[in-house]
């Protein structure tokens, strides 16, 4: 159920992103002020911002490896599983590891780049790889849940929660790529938080609905 | 993708994919839309398959198929079936004016 080689491939760039973050803190005096933009720069960002990255990952591997106790089916639907998820697993490890180097090349004054530039091209590659990640969504077949196997979905209302989530996740990704790019800065985290929880709210209420609709295959 | 492309490219496969759009359905169910022999549209069926666009289960001597798009792909299709791809031009020169008409009636 899950893909043993993009596990490897992100735990080693969890493993690189943790020591980045260790060596950058134990180059500093006070960990909680990390300069922003080379060691004499006087502004500076909370040293908790070098653990986010990290976090992001370890977050990541974890529910990809929770799958493998979460659902069960037979191999052909486990094997497109596993491809989509590891594919997305390691997408998502280069993003955050070149958002991590560039952070902390601009904190040694090693990258002359703006951090705004940094963010809304990583805005852009997280928007690019939801979208991707929701097109294939509808692709991906029925897998039975371990946990509660009398409330889940029949195969006919997951493959229209995946295609209502697929189209929700393309259309969330591409908004916020473009938004990335477009938006002010002090716009951007409002809008952005604004639309995850009505993405998260439209989920949930169509998934309920679904349940609450007969089944077409009965 | 290529695949794709020409399995979305026949207005009959169009059909049947919109069909599955509401349900699955199986085969002598979707037969009963199109007068065309059961030989074609196995035909069709096995176009749509190669293409991944459908997923057939059997079960018994029955077959259902189950629709299997990814967005890009019901992109496609809503795309093909506005302009009409694969339609004769007669039809879709004779499409768009009801179209307008209907439009402006309302």
């Amino acid at each position: 159920m899950i893909d043993r080689k993009a596990l490897w491939i992100s735990g080693l760039i969890f493993l690189l992103m943790a020591a980045a973050t260790v060596w950058r803190f134990s180059l500093l005096p006070d960990w909680r002020h990390v300069p922003l933009a080379g060691p004499n720069d006087p502004n500076s960002i909370n040293g908790l911002k070098l653990v986010i990255e990290p976090a992001v990952m370890l977050l990541a591997m974890a529910v990809h490896f929770s799958r493998k106790f979460l659902v069960a089916g037979p191999e052909d639907a486990a094997s497109s599983w596993r491809r989509h998820g590891g594919r997305l697993l390691v997408a998502l490890a280069v993003i955050v590891f070149a958002l991590q180097a560039l952070m902390l090349g601009r904190s040694l004054g090693w990258v002359s780049l703006d951090h705004m530039t940094v963010a809304r091209w990583g805005f852009v590659a997280l928007g690019m790889l939801m979208a991707a990640a929701g097109n294939a969504m509808p692709k991906l077949p029925w897998l039975s849940s371990r946990l509660a196997p009398r409330r889940q979905l029949d195969p006919w209302q997951w493959n229209r929660h995946a295609r209502f989530i697929g189209r929700l996740n393309v259309g969330l990704g591409l908004v916020i790529a473009a938004g990335g790019l477009l938006l002010p800065e002090p716009a951007i985290r409002p809008t952005f938080l604004s639309l995850v929880l009505a993405y998260l709210a439209a989920s949930i209420a169509y998934r309920i609905k679904l349940r609450r609709e007969p089944s077409a295959l009965t | 993708m290529n695949l794709v492309f020409k399995a979305l490219s026949d207005p009959t496969r169009r059909q049947i994919l919109q069909l599955l759009r509401r349900k699955p359905m199986n085969a002598g169910e979707l037969a009963e839309h199109f007068p065309v022999a059961k030989s074609t549209l196995s035909a069709h069926f096995a176009i749509l398959r190669e293409a991944d666009l459908v997923e057939a289960s059997k079960s018994g001597t029955v077959i259902t198929y189950m629709l299997k798009v990814s967005v890009l792909e019901e992109a496609l299709l809503a795309f093909a079936n506005t302009v009409g791809i694969g339609l004769p031009v007669s039809l879709r020169v004779a499409a768009t004016p009801l179209k307008k008409a209907t439009g402006k009636a309302r």
